[in-house]
C-alpha cells in the first residue's frame, strides 16, 4: 500500500527579487515500511520537500500546486488543527542540525516527556515509562534523561532527537541530514541505529542528504534532485548500476571510493543555477557535457526505463 | 582595469547605499533624521541672527525697547529673557552648542572606547585583564555626582572641560562592547588567514578588524550623543555650566534662578522642548542604525 | 634520496585548562598534540586523518605558526621555525601557507576578491600596484577562476562556496609557497564541487607543492594523499603509504575508521565494525593505550603501557601492543 504519494508538488518562496522555485513539479511515492532517499546538492530544494510534506513552511513559502496524499488523504487540504495532530503522531521529522534543537535549560528527559505529553493523553507514570523505553530503544542509558543537553556529546544529542521523533510511534519519519555535523564513526553508529530501529518498528523513512554514499547503503529507493526538480528516481541498486541522467552519472563519478580501484574523479563544470530564474529547458543543460539544442528549449519529461526507474532527460528518447 | 583605490571607493559607496536603503524603510528613523536636520539648520543659521540686528546677539544683545522678560512679539518671536535678550536667537545658538558638545563628547568617548576595546580584545591576557579592570572601575563610578565634583573642583568653568569630563566617563560601555566583538572576530578564520599572510598585529587590528566593528562604534556614538547633551544641560542647570556660553541648559538655569519658571512658559518651554526633541532624534536614529547593523533585529520583523 | 621538506619531531601542544576560580593557574592540560613525528617530502601529500578532537587541526596550526608548540621540533626547508619573529616570520609565511576549512568564514566580508588575494603581497611588500594586480590575475587563473576580471570586484557574499574556497586558495598561493597546510578545505562543499578542488590540489602538487592534508574523510584522503597518518587523542597511531594503510590497516582504530566510511555503491558490502562509545575527553585521557576503552582486542598490557610506534616494514608504522 502506498503510504505517501507526492504528486506534482510545487513550492516557491516569495522574495523581493521574485519567486524562488525551490520545489518545481516533483512526484514520488513511499510505500509502507520503505526507505526512500532524496539526494541533491545544497540549495536544490530537498529540505523544502520535507517541510512541504509536514506543512511547516516559513512565512514566505507557498505551495502553489500538487497533492500530498498520506494514506489516501490530501495533507494540503487538511485543516491546520488536524494537521497538527498528524504531525509527530503519524509523520515526524529529524531536523538538520538537530543538536541545536534541544533547549539548553531543560533536562533532556523532560523535553522528550514534553513531546509525548503534547501529543498523547498519558498519565505521569506512563510518560515516564515511555521516556525510559525510548532511551533504551536508541541505545542510551535511561538515567541520562536527568542530564542537560550540554552534558551530552554530539552523537548522544542526535540519539535524543531520534528518540523524540519516535515518541509517538510514527508511520513515517523524515530524516533531514541526520548525521551531517557528526564524525564518521558516530555517523556510522547513528545510521546503523536508525536502520535497526526501522526494522524493529516497521516505519517508513525518507532520508534527505547531500551525500549519496550514506544513502547508498540505507535506502531501497532513491531520488536525485537538481535545482528544484526530481531528475531521476529508482531502485537504489538499479540507479547505481545504470544511472540514466547525466547529472547522476557525474555525481557518482565525483565520489572518491575507499574500496576498489582508484579512479580519477570528475567534477561538474560551473555552479548550480539560482532558482529565481532557472535556465529554460532542462535545468541542468548549462553544465551538461552532452547537451543538445532541444535541452535548451524544452523541458524533458519523465522516461521510464525499467519498472520503478525513470529519469527526465532528452538523451533517453 | 580599475585601480585598487577606486575599488575601495566603490566598496564604501555600495555599502553606504545598501545601508541607506534599509534606513529609508524605517519611518521612525527618518523622523529622527528630519528632527536632527531641523536642528542642524537652526545651528547653521544661528550666526545670521545678530547680523540682522545687534539686538539679536544671544549673549549681549539687549533690546533698548524692552527691559525684562516679555512674551512673544513681532520683534521677538519667542519673547525675551529677564535681561531683554531674544529667546529665539539664544535657542539657535543653543542648538549650535548642543550639537557641538554632543558630537565632540560622544566622538571622543567612542574613540577612546573603541581603541581600548580593540586592544583589550585582540591582545587578551594581561593587557585585557588590566584594561578591563580599569573599565569596570570606570563603569561603577557614579557618573553625575562625579561630574559635579570634578566640574566644581576645576573651578574654571569652560564648556570644553565639560566635554572632556563627559568623554572620559562615557568610554567604558563602548570599550566593553567593542572588546566582546573583537574577541569573536579574533577567532574568525579570516583573521587567522591574515596572520598566515604575515600581517602584523597593528595591520590586523586596523585593516581587518576595525572595518568590521566601526558600524558598531558609530551606533554607540549616536547613543552617546544623547547622554552627552543631557549631561551638559544638567550641569548647566545646576550652575556648573560655562557662563560665557548660551546653551539650552544655561537658558533653563537663568529662567529658574530669576524665578520665571512658572511665570514665563514662553521662556521655559522652548529650551526644554529642544533638549527633548534633539535627544529623541538621536535615539531614533540610533535605534534605526541598530536594526541595520544587527541583522538579527531585522529578521524578526 | 629526496631530502624531506618538512620534518616534525616529537611535536607536543598542551593547552592549559582552568577550572573554577583558579587564578591564572592551570588545573590540568589538554594534550591536543602529544608527541607526533613525521616527514613530508617535496611534492608529496601527507594526510592526517582522525575524528574531531584528535589533534589534527592543532597540528596544522603549529606548522603555520598560528600556535607555538609546547615541545618538539619543526624543520621546514632545513630551518628550525622555533621562535622566529618579525621579518623572518614574514619570510616564513612566503614558504608556508594554509588552506582553511570554512569558505564562508575565511574571507574578510568587507574585502573584495582583489583586496583579499592581494593582501599577502601588500603585507610582504612584494611588487608595485601593477605587478600585484598581474599576480592576482595569475593566482586567480591558477585556481581556475576565469576570467579573473569577472571576479576581482566581487565580495565574498556574492560568490558560491566553491568559488570562495578558490579565492581563499589563490590568496595562499599568490606568494608561491612550497608547503601548504590544508585544513579540511573541501569538507563543507558539495561532492561535485569537491572533486574539482581535489583535482586542482593534485595539479598543484604536480607543480611541486607539498601538503599536509587534514581530513576526517578517509575516502578523500585515499584519493589525494601519498601517505596517511591516523591520529587518535593527540597521538599518531598508524602511518604509512596510502594504499598500505587503506588495504592493510593494522591498528584496530584505523580498521574501525575505515569500516565506518560509507561506500557509494550498493553492490559492495562493507564489514562494519561499529565502534562503541566516543572519543574520550583529551583533558583526561585513558591510561596505557589511549584507544583501549573502545578496542575489541584489548589486553592487560594495553591498560598499563602506552604502545610505541613500531615499523612493520616498508615505512608502515603502528602503535599497538597486538602487533609484535
Amino acid at each position: 500500500m502506498k503510504l505517501l504519494e507526492v504528486q506534482n508538488l510545487k513550492m516557491y518562496y516569495q522574495t523581493s527579487q521574485g519567486y524562488v522555485k525551490a520545489v518545481d513539479d516533483i512526484s514520488f511515492q513511499v510505500e509502507k515500511g520503505e526507505t526512500v532517499g532524496l539526494v541533491g546538492e545544497s540549495g536544490c530544494g530537498k529540505t523544502s520537500v520535507a517541510i512541504s510534506i509536514l506543512r511547516l513552511l516559513p512565512s514566505n513559502g507557498r505551495i502553489l500546486g500538487g497533492r500530498i496524499l498520506f494514506k489516501g488523504e490530501d495533507l494540503l487540504e487538511k485543516e491546520e488543527a488536524k494537521m497538527r495532530k498528524l504531525r509527530w503522531q503519524s509523520i515526524s521529522i529529524i531536523f538538520q542540525a538537530a543538536m541545536n534543537a534541544l533547549n539548553p535549560v531543560y533536562r533532556v528527559g523532560e523535553q522528550i516527556a514534553e513531546a509525548i505529553r503534547v501529543h498523547q493523553a498519558l498519565g505521569r507514570r506512563e510518560v515516564k515509562e515511555r521516556v525510559r523505553e525510548l532511551y533504551q530503544l536508541v541505545g542510551m542509558d535511561p538515567c541520562r534523561g536527568r542530564d542537560y543537553p550540554h552534558q551530552y556529546s554530539g552523537g548522544m544529542k542526535q540519539r535524543a532527537i531520534i528518540a523524540m521523533a519516535l515518541a509517538c510511534n510514527p508511520e513515517l519519519v523524515i530524516a533531514d541530514e541526520p548525521t551531517t555535523a557528526l564524525d564518521v564513526i558516530v555517523q556510522d553508529q547513528i545510521m546503523e541505529e536508525l536502520s535497526k530501529l526501522q526494522r524493529q518498528l516497521g516505519m517508513a523513512m525518507i532520508y534527505i542528504s547531500h551525500d549519496i554514499s550514506i544513502l547508498a547503503e540505507t535506502c531501497n529507493r532513491m531520488g536525485i534532485m537538481y535545482a528544484g526538480k526530481l531528475i531521476e528516481y529508482g531502485e537504489t541498486a538499479s540507479l547505481f548500476r545504470e544511472p540514466l541522467h547525466p547529472y547522476t552519472q557525474s555525481l557518482l563519478a565525483s565520489y572518491p571510493n575507499l574500496k576498489g580501484e582508484k579512479r580519477k574523479l570528475s567534477s561538474i563544470q560551473g555552479e548550480p543555477p539560482g532558482l529565481i530564474h532557472p535556465p529554460p529547458g532542462c535545468r541542468f543543460h548549462p553544465r551538461c557535457s552532452r547537451k543538445k539544442t532541444i535541452c535548451e528549449k524544452e523541458e524533458p519529461g519523465y522516461r521510464k526505463i525499467e519498472d520503478n526507474h525513470w529519469a527526465a532527460c532528452h538523451l533517453l528518447s | 582595469m580599475p585601480k585598487l583605490n577606486s575599488i575601495h571607493a566603490m566598496n564604501r559607496i555600495q555599502s553606504l547605499k545598501n545601508g541607506w536603503n534599509l534606513f529609508r524603510k524605517d519611518k521612525l528613523g527618518l523622523l529622527g533624521l528630519s528632527i536632527l536636520l531641523f536642528f542642524i539648520l537652526m545651528a547653521l543659521f544661528a550666526p545670521l541672527m545678530p547680523r540682522l540686528n545687534s539686538i539679536y546677539k544671544p549673549m549681549t544683545g539687549f533690546d533698548p525697547e524692552v527691559s525684562g522678560s516679555f512674551p512673544p512679539s513681532k520683534t521677538h518671536l519667542l519673547g525675551t529673557d529677564y535681561l531683554g535678550r531674544d529667546i529665539l536667537s539664544q535657542l539657535m545658538k543653543g542648538a549650535q552648542i548642543a550639537l557641538a558638545v554632543g558630537l565632540t563628547a560622544a566622538f571622543t568617548s567612542v574613540l577612546i572606547g573603541t581603541v581600548i576595546g580593540l586592544i583589550s580584545g585582540y591582545f587578551g591576557r594581561l593587557t585585557d585583564t588590566i584594561l578591563m579592570r580599569i573599565t569596570d572601575i570606570m563603569l561603577t563610578l557614579p557618573g553625575l555626582p562625579l561630574i559635579i565634583v570634578i566640574a566644581s573642583a576645576i573651578g574654571k568653568q569652560s564648556v570644553w572641560i565639560i566635554v572632556i569630563i563627559i568623554a572620559i566617563l562615557g568610554w567604558p560601555s563602548t570599550a566593553r562592547v567593542i572588546r566582546a566583538q573583537t574577541l569573536s572576530l579574533r577567532e574568525r578564520p579570516f583573521i587567522e588567514a591574515a596572520k598566515v599572510a604575515g600581517a602584523s598585529s597593528p595591520r590586523i587590528i586596523f585593516r581587518h578588524i576595525t572595518p568590521n566593528i566601526l558600524p558598531l562604534s558609530f551606533l554607540y556614538m549616536t547613543f552617546g550623543v544623547t547622554g552627552a547633551i543631557l549631561a551638559e544641560a544638567g550641569l548647566s542647570f545646576i550652575g556648573l555650566g560655562d557662563p560665557s556660553i548660551v546653551s539650552w541648559g544655561m537658558m533653563l538655569q537663568w529662567c529658574f534662578t530669576t524665578g520665571y519658571t512658572f511665570r514665563a512658559p514662553y521662556w521655559v518651554f522652548p529650551p526644554g522642548l529642544c533638549l527633548s526633541l534633539l535627544t529623541f532624534a538621536f535615539y531614533l536614529i540610533g535605534r534605526a542604525l541598530d536594526e541595520i547593523i544587527n541583522p538579527r533585529l531585522r529578521e524578526t520583523k | 634520496m629526496n631530502q624531506p621538506l618538512v620534518k616534525v619531531h616529537n611535536l607536543k601542544k598542551y593547552f592549559p585548562v582552568k577550572a573554577g576560580f583558579s587564578f591564572g593557574k592551570a588545573s590540568g592540560y589538554v594534550r591536543a598534540v602529544d608527541g607526533v613525528s613525521f616527514d613530508i617530502e617535496k611534492g608529496k601529500i601527507l594526510g592526517l586523518v582522525g575524528e574531531s578532537g584528535a589533534g589534527k587541526t592543532t597540528c596544522g596550526k603549529l606548522l603555520v605558526k598560528l600556535l607555538e608548540p609546547t615541545e618538539g621540533k619543526i624543520l621546514i626547508n632545513d630551518q628550525n621555525i622555533e621562535g622566529i619573529k618579525g621579518s623572518r616570520l614574514k619570510e616564513f609565511h612566503r614558504l608556508v601557507q594554509m588552506f582553511f576549512q570554512d569558505p564562508y568564514e575565511s574571507l574578510n566580508p568587507r574585502f573584495t576578491v582583489m583586496q583579499t588575494v592581494a593582501e599577502p603581497l601588500l603585507v610582504q611588500g612584494i611588487g608595485d600596484r601593477g605587478e600585484r594586480e598581474t599576480k592576482v590575475f595569475q593566482a586567480l587563473k591558477s585556481v581556475e577562476l576565469s576570467p579573473p576580471q569577472h571576479f576581482i570586484h566581487r565580495f565574498p557574499h556574492e560568490l558560491s562556496g566553491g568559488q570562495r574556497q578558490r579565492v581563499s586558495m589563490a590568496r595562499a598561493l599568490i606568494v608561491r609557497p612550497k608547503f601548504v597546510v590544508a585544513d579540511e578545505p573541501v569538507s563543507m562543499l558539495d561532492a561535485s564541487i569537491r572533486a574539482g578542488l581535489l583535482n586542482l590540489m593534485l595539479r598543484l602538487r604536480e607543480e611541486g607543492l607539498s601538503y599536509l592534508f587534514i581530513t576526517h574523510d578517509l575516502a578523500v584522503a585515499r584519493y589525494l594523499c601519498d601517505e596517511i597518518g591516523v591520529m587518535y587523542l593527540g597521538k599518531m597511531v598508524e602511518k604509512g603509504r596510502t594504499e598500505e594503510v587503506v588495504q592493510h590497516a593494522a591498528h584496530p582504530y584505523t580498521m574501525a575508521l575505515l569500516s565506518a566510511v560509507p561506500i557509494p555503491d550498493p553492490q559492495m558490502r562493507r564489514d562494519r565494525v561499529v565502534l562503541p562509545g566516543e572519543i574520550p575527553d583529551p583533558a583526561n585521557p585513558p591510561s596505557g593505550c589511549p584507544f583501549h576503552p573502545r578496542c575489541r582486542y584489548v589486553k592487560k598490557e594495553c591498560l598499563e603501557m602506552e604502545p610505541k610506534l613500531k615499523d612493520l616494514g616498508d615505512d608502515h608504522l603502528i602503535a599497538c601492543h597486538l602487533v609484535k
